[in-house]
């Protein structure tokens, strides 16, 4: 189960870091980080991280759904996936 | 042309919004920027220079290449920025104001140029950089990366000659992906999501109720300048964990389209509404660094519901905000969903901060026209980042220059509601300012007297000789009116009546009436009047209600009431008594608060409620129409209205206080018709009449020229302007029309308008203004006065109200308000719905209750009349909200004895015996269908017949559903030797043991099985649900579309059905083919495969779901044959379960608990009997009775077993079909007369100019009278108990006209099984489907011995249409035999 947390964390931090910021590896991007707060991605950019979790995580993001604490961190996120795959 | 591009999407929006007014500068997006600081000019052109070079968007130009708009990019190789230096002048900042004025409405020249810019010195420390893009090259946010771009560089040239930044990213690679993105399948989801949101939506409400502003594009920017205070509080609002979003700009977005929805509600008065905004399509970081125009148009659309509140608003425009950014990309907007709103809100992110590191001030300017498609724009940007700015963009000729004031004054009402008290109901905010607001006042005029019988006493002094009352060639003069009044109030007061008491009236319209009522006045007591028709209940209901001392009658009428237990005087045969009493002048003085009458009005409830009127309150009326109606004080006037109707007060009491004759024409008894409005236009004697709407109605179209009416006064109910205009048009030009509206509770009349003939717009005549003394206010629904143009319910103040209920305190409370701007006045709540128009008057919109929903959709009903009324072959409508379930539906009360149809199936008759005309019909022509069918022989033959090297590894192909029919078939198929490949649909609902018996069954047998499925299998359910009421059609044709696929793909020659001689009988072989001459096998299945095409061509979820391409030509139908087994075989019952239990490792399944394999099939049942009453099964089981393979007990225990209904609701929800709901069933229905013929399909054609497709009626019913009340309105109430025949073809009628229609329409009616058919009824709509279409070509055919292929049904889909169609075929025939 830890592993596959932190796999799709990392699949998220990178798609984040790649597609979003458009950042090489060496980008530090942490789960924690205050992904709104920072300024780091925009709303637009949500809306491409959300097409991309729906798709890499065959989950649907109900726009009831799209909020800042599902939203505020990669960890907040992860575990916001992980109970729509539960349901 | 290799450097041309197409225009993105929205791009094309902008340039046929730009091709409509190329003349105005609708798109130019005038920018200043104001730097306080010294500019190098020459570096910052060659900056401006560079970003150019820079910026293809901003180097591209537009023209026409074969009728299609393309862009080419331009080198602009020599461009220099322009400068003007008005150092020099002695007023540059004036100067530069009057050249801004004049130079941003300078349309750009888009073949030449897509921008103007130029550089303005005004003083060595003030520059002016002014640029102008046009929109179709750069939006918003494009302008502020240009921006940025252009300080970089100015930057960056301080300290070298070369630039070494990176370029801006070409607008090009955009215009490039986006084509992509349309052209992409992938992105058919969103486009469905968006075609999905205009579908729900209708025409965009008017606003204030104005008409369109046409194409006027002058505009006028307003702005909404926030102070300190609604800044803080909106910074609150973002951060509040409840409203704010991802974003500080998502969160004021969401704020801001709240507001501009809840003020687009209270303004339109419409629940379902869309506000347009940009879709800014610039997803990644690169395209965010990238000038051009990238934005779209696109509909943020809500519902409303009643008492909403702005966070419960709030939370659908955020999830409806989220759901639109997730569907939006470039590419996906069209023409229907920029026209899906007529408001625009842009909310503009981009921040302009500093310009070499010094501060600035940037001004978007207007250009001062923007698209009068959405003549409302809300603009809310940020530049400086210290706080929002709102801009509002009017339409000028959209909205008057007095309503374009409020509007912000109204917009920033709200925002200081709803910042501070975000659950206060959005209905019940203030709007502007409420001192401005809903409150008009009429005249103050102090009247001689608050007593009629002052008035009436005057008269009776000084014209004592003249003529008050006439009836035929009697007359009464008011000395003689006085002595009469005088005796009988004299009698009764002798018989105990006091002041303030109770008085009943019953009597016909006679003199003796009019002494009772002034006799009663005289008295000091309160008349209380009973229509003369008025029911035995309910005048005895008034007598008892109003605790009347007394009862004055006339012994006709008497007679009728039977026993009642007080003192009943008939004037009639008690005059001898009465005539005893003195004709002296009684004491007149009362006190004005004594009432005058106890007037019953229907009460909602349907009990009648006594409206207590003052004598005061009557005479204030009574002055003021004396003044305002009476052509001469001594006009004559008629009285031939019920007194049951406040109405007629006008007449009992204004002619005679002004001296005037009261012409009184008799009433029949009670029960008989009440011609008498034709006897007084007929005598023509009065010079005012007073009358209502529907009367009016009744005189539509008579010549009315040499009429002596000098005043009509209309009032009691709605007056359509087409009326007004259709009578004024009768009338001599001087005639007065006065509309005149008031409750009973504000005593009879309290606003009127006369009418203008030319200056009257709208569907009704306006109700105008309060008369002397009285006070209209217009309130929201939390009490507030609404502004000019805003729709709210009338309340009503002044002299001239009522007392209240008599003896009704709680309704009295309720409809009697304090008026909380008048201490110890009330305001009368009227329920009538009106808007206060621009010139002050007062329109009418309809009841509370006259107000209807309808899917979400506000209608007024009244509204549909009018528009309706307008046509002039109609002379009155009614239009109604009914039940449009095809209700009525009988339960079935007898089953053919025979066969077992049930009497509820459409059109089944019986005969004598109880036998069905099916059973009838079939024994008569049964020994024909023999040859029709085959044997087993026949079917090796046909089945081996292709040569092997022309099919694929299969002679057939099986459909298996795993019941005994298609099981026993497919062993038989086996034993013949042929190789067989089994398709079995898996429909997500076939019970497990039939899946089972496939396995084992294919498995035993050495059959090779596809089982198919769809995902669109519930899709599917839910259209054949919708459509045909069963699951059934729908499963079936996914059967047959999915195994022709695989029989095409697997070169199967043969598809194989299991289907029983029963459904055959049900689906395909109608009588008719079985005629004489036609039943040779070949005809009929020539037509059976045209009805077959026709079939797989049909529109419906298959269509949409499935690849159906290979029934778009006819070559499938040659290469795969659709064979039934049971056209060859006719195994009994017996047989086929003997050879199934033997041979084959089958059982019957039980798992569905029913009889049947599959689960789904109840749901299909139990719609079909809610909605159409009976089983759809009856009619193939009876076939399966009537040809022997079914017994008529168990085809009847099967069709009336009763279906689980939890599981049915279960799989419903599963599927996602809804049951229409008792509302959603609900559907307009017109009611109308005319005299002449007119077709429905114009009507609606007509309509359909005028209204939203949510108002247009479903059904037109052509009625011979209009039920009318007592009281001469229309009697809805009997309209709404009207049978109705329930089928668009009872609508309209047009009778054939030529032989051939006359024979079209009587095969029509037969295999339709409709009585009446319009020639211009369309086969389908009359609920024609394939098989009826084979009975109709067959059974026209045969009447004109001529072959007429099915088509033609369909092709010439009315009886008009197939007439000409004939004609000309029979012309062309007649041609040749000539020849």
């Amino acid at each position: 189960m830890k592993i596959e947390i932190s796999t799709m964390e990392d699949r998220i931090i990178d798609f984040i870091r790649l597609e979003i910021l458009g950042e090489g590896p060496s980008f530090e991007l942490d789960a924690d980080e205050d992904l709104l707060g920072s300024g780091l991605i925009g709303s637009m950019d949500i809306f491409r991280l959300i097409e991309f979790i729906e798709r890499e995580f065959s989950i649907k993001v109900n726009p009831a759904d799209m909020t800042i604490e599902h939203f505020a961190t990669v960890t907040a996120l992860t575990q916001f996936i992980q109970q729509q795959q539960a349901v | 042309m290799s450097n041309s591009i197409a225009l993105s999407q929205g791009q094309k929006m902008i340039w046929i919004g730009q091709q409509l007014y190329p003349e105005h500068p609708l798109y130019s997006s005038p920018l200043c920027f104001y730097f306080n600081q010294e500019i190098d000019a020459g570096r910052f052109s060659r900056a401006f220079e560079h970003v150019l070079r820079e910026s293809d968007a901003l180097r591209t130009t537009f023209s026409l290449e074969s009728e299609e708009p393309k862009q080419q990019l331009n080198e602009f190789a020599d461009y220099q920025l322009k400068r003007l230096d008005w150092t020099a002048e002695k007023y540059p900042q004036s100067k530069l104001e009057t050249w801004l004025g004049d130079r941003v409405e300078v349309p750009l020249d888009v073949t030449n140029c897509c921008f103007d810019t130029v550089l303005i010195q005004l003083s060595p420390q003030q520059w002016v950089w002014y640029f102008n893009p046009h929109h179709l090259v750069m939006d918003a946010w494009g302008v502020s990366v240009i921006y940025q771009r252009l300080e970089v560089l100015y930057k960056e040239l301080a300290n070298q000659q070369e630039v070494n930044s990176d370029p801006l990213p070409l607008f090009q690679d955009f215009l490039r992906e986006e084509r992509q993105m349309v052209d992409d399948t992938a992105s058919n989801a969103k486009q469905t999501f968006w075609r999905e949101q205009v579908e729900r939506l209708s025409e965009p409400p008017s606003l204030f109720g104005l008409p369109s502003g046409g194409h006027q594009t002058a505009s006028e920017r307003l702005p909404i300048d926030l102070d300190q205070e609604q800044q803080d509080k909106l910074t609150d609002w973002c951060s509040d964990p409840r409203f704010r979003h991802w974003t500080t700009d998502l969160s004021r977005f969401n704020f801001f389209a709240t507001l501009l929805l809840a003020y687009l509600y209270r303004v339109s008065g419409q629940s379902k509404l869309a506000i347009l905004t940009p879709a800014h399509n610039r997803p990644t970081a690169k395209l965010r660094n990238t000038p051009g125009q990238f934005i779209e148009l696109l509909p943020l659309s809500v519902e409303l519901r009643d008492g909403m509140t702005f966070a419960e608003l709030h939370s659908a425009v955020r999830n409806n905000f989220n759901a639109f950014l997730k569907h939006a990309q470039a590419g996906v907007t069209q023409a229907e969903l920029v026209r899906a709103g007529k408001v625009v809100f842009n909310y503009i992110n981009t921040k302009y901060n500093s310009f070499n590191d010094q501060p600035l001030r940037v001004e978007w300017l207007h250009p001062g026209h923007h698209d009068p498609g959405h003549p409302l724009r809300l603009q809310v940007f940020d530049f400086s980042g210290e706080g929002v700015r709102l801009e509002l963009d009017l339409n000028k000729a959209y909205f008057p220059a007095a309503l374009r004031e409020q509007i912000p004054l109204q917009l920033e009402s709200l925002l200081d509601t709803f910042l501070p008290n975000p659950d206060q109901p959005i209905a019940t905010a203030v709007l502007g300012d409420p001192k401005l607001n809903g409150r008009i006042d009429g005249p103050e005029v102090e009247y001689p007297t608050e007593s009629v019988l002052a008035l009436l006493s005057k008269q009776e002094q000084q014209q004592a000789d003249a003529i008050a009352l006439s009836l035929g060639d009697q007359q009464l003069t008011y000395g003689e009116f006085a002595a009469a009044t005088n005796q009988l109030a004299r009698f009764l007061q002798e018989r105990g009546v006091l002041a303030g008491d109770r008085v009943a009236i019953y009597h016909r319209r006679h003199p003796n009436l009019l002494i009772a009522i002034w006799a009663v006045l005289k008295a000091g007591a309160t008349y209380v009047p009973i229509a003369a028709d008025s029911p035995y209940e309910r005048a005895k209901k008034i007598i008892s209600s109003s605790q009347a001392r007394l009862l004055l009658t006339e012994a006709q009428l008497n007679e009728t009431l039977g026993e009642l237990a007080l003192t009943r005087i008939e004037l009639d045969t008690d005059a001898a008594m009465i005539g005893q009493q003195s004709t002296e002048q009684l004491q007149l003085e009362f006190d004005p608060a004594t009432p005058a009458y106890l007037l019953y009005t229907s009460g909602s409830t349907g009990e009648p409620k006594g409206v207590v009127i003052s004598r005061a309150a009557l005479a204030n009326y009574v002055q003021w129409a004396g003044q305002t109606y009476l052509p001469r004080p001594k006009a004559v006037f008629p009285f031939f209205t019920t007194v049951g109707f406040d109405l007629t007060v006008t007449s009992l009491f204004v002619p005679l206080c002004h001296g005037g004759e009261l012409r009184i024409y008799e009433e029949p008894l009670p029960g008989l018709p009440d011609l008498s409005l034709f006897s007084v236009l007929g005598e023509n004697r009065v010079e005012v009449i007073k009358l209502t709407p529907s009367h009016l109605a009744l005189v539509k179209g008579k010549d009315l020229r040499k009429c002596k009416i000098k005043t009509m006064i209309v009032g009691g109910e709605n007056f359509s302007l087409e009326l007004a205009q259709a009578v004024s048009d009768q009338l001599p030009a001087e005639v007065a029309i006065y509309n005149e509206y008031g409750p009973t509770e504000a005593t009879v009349g309290c606003i009127v308008h006369r009418f203008d003939r030319q200056r009257d717009l709208g569907a009704s005549v306006p109700i105008g203004r309060p008369i002397a003394n009285m006070g209209a206010y217009v309130l929201d629904r939390g009490g507030n006065p609404l502004p000019v143009g805003v729709d709210g319910e009338l309340y009503l103040s002044g002299r001239g109200l009522a007392q209240g209920y008599w003896a009704l305190a709680q309704e009295t409370a309720e409809r009697f308000v304090d008026n909380p701007w008048q201490t110890g006045q009330k305001l009368y709540r009227t329920g009538d719905v009106v808007r206060q128009q621009l010139d002050g008057s007062l329109a009418f919109l309809g009841r509370e209750d006259r107000q209807v929903k309808l899917r979400g959709f506000r209608i007024e009903l009244n509204e549909v009349e009018a528009s309706l009324e307008e046509q002039a072959e109609l002379n009155q409508v009614a239009v109604e909200l009914l039940d449009g379930r095809a209700d009525g539906f009988a339960l079935a009360d007898h089953y053919c004895t025979n066969c077992g149809l049930p009497s509820n199936y459409p059109s089944a008759e019986f005969d004598e015996e109880g036998v069905c005309q099916l059973c009838r019909g079939f024994a008569e022509y049964e020994a024909k269908t023999r040859d029709y069918f085959r044997n087993m022989e026949d079917l090796r033959a046909l089945l081996h017949g292709p040569a092997p090297e022309t099919k694929g590894d299969y002679d057939c192909m099986m459909l298996l559903s795993g019941g005994k029919d298609s099981t026993y078939a497919l062993g038989q198929l086996v034993e013949l030797g042929l190789k067989v490949l089994a398709f079995t649909l898996d429909n997500g609902y076939i019970s497990e043991q039939a899946l089972a018996n496939v396995k084992r069954v294919t498995e035993e047998l050495g059959v090779d099985c596809v089982v198919g499925s769809t995902p669109a299998m519930d899709a599917i359910f839910v259209d054949s649900l919708q459509r045909h009421c069963n699951v059934c059609n729908g499963c079936f044709k996914t059967i047959y579309t999915l195994s022709t696929q695989i029989a095409l793909e697997k070169n199967i020659p043969f598809i194989v059905t299991g289907l029983s001689r029963g459904q055959f009988f049900e689906t395909r072989l109608t009588e008719e083919l079985f005629w004489e001459g036609k039943a040779a096998g070949k005809d009929i299945d020539a037509v059976i495969l045209e009805a077959r095409k026709l079939y797989h061509r049909a529109d419906d979820a298959v269509q949409q779901h499935l690849d159906v391409s290979m029934f778009e030509t006819d070559e499938v139908f040659e290469k795969v044959q659709f064979v039934d087994f049971y056209r060859y075989c006719d195994a009994t019952l017996d047989e086929m379960l003997t050879y199934l239990d033997q041979r084959l490792p089958w059982a019957r399944p039980t798992d569905t608990g029913r009889s049947t394999n599959c689960l789904i099939n109840q749901v299909g049942i139990y719609v079909h009997k809610q909605e159409k009453g009976y089983n759809n099964y009856a009619f193939p089981y009876s076939w399966d009775v009537r040809i022997g393979h079914k017994e008529r007990e168990a085809a009847l225990e099967e069709i009336n077993e009763e279906v689980d209904k939890q599981e049915v609701k279960r799989i419903m929800e599963e599927i996602g079909y809804t049951e229409p709901t008792a509302e959603e069933r609900q559907q307009l229905v017109a009611f109308y007369t005319t005299g002449q013929s007119t077709s429905v399909q114009k009507l609606r054609d007509y309509l359909a100019k005028r209204l939203p497709a949510y108002m247009i009626p479903t059904h037109f019913v052509e009625v011979a009278d209009m039920p009318l009340t007592a009281n001469g309105k229309i009697n809805r109430k009997a309209l709404r108990e009207m049978k109705m025949v329930n089928s668009p073809e009872a609508a309209s009628y047009i009778a054939p006209s030529t032989d051939i229609e006359e024979m079209l329409a009587g095969i029509w009616q037969e295999v339709l099984s409709l009585d009446k058919i319009s020639v211009e009824d369309k086969f389908l709509d009359l609920g024609g489907h394939s098989l009826t279409a084979i009975r109709l070509s067959a059974r026209i055919s045969e009447t004109l011995e001529l072959e007429i292929p099915l088509t033609v049904v369909f092709d010439h889909p009315t009886i008009a249409a197939q007439a000409t169609y004939i004609e000309s075929l029979l012309r062309q025939l007649l041609e040749e035999m000539d020849s």
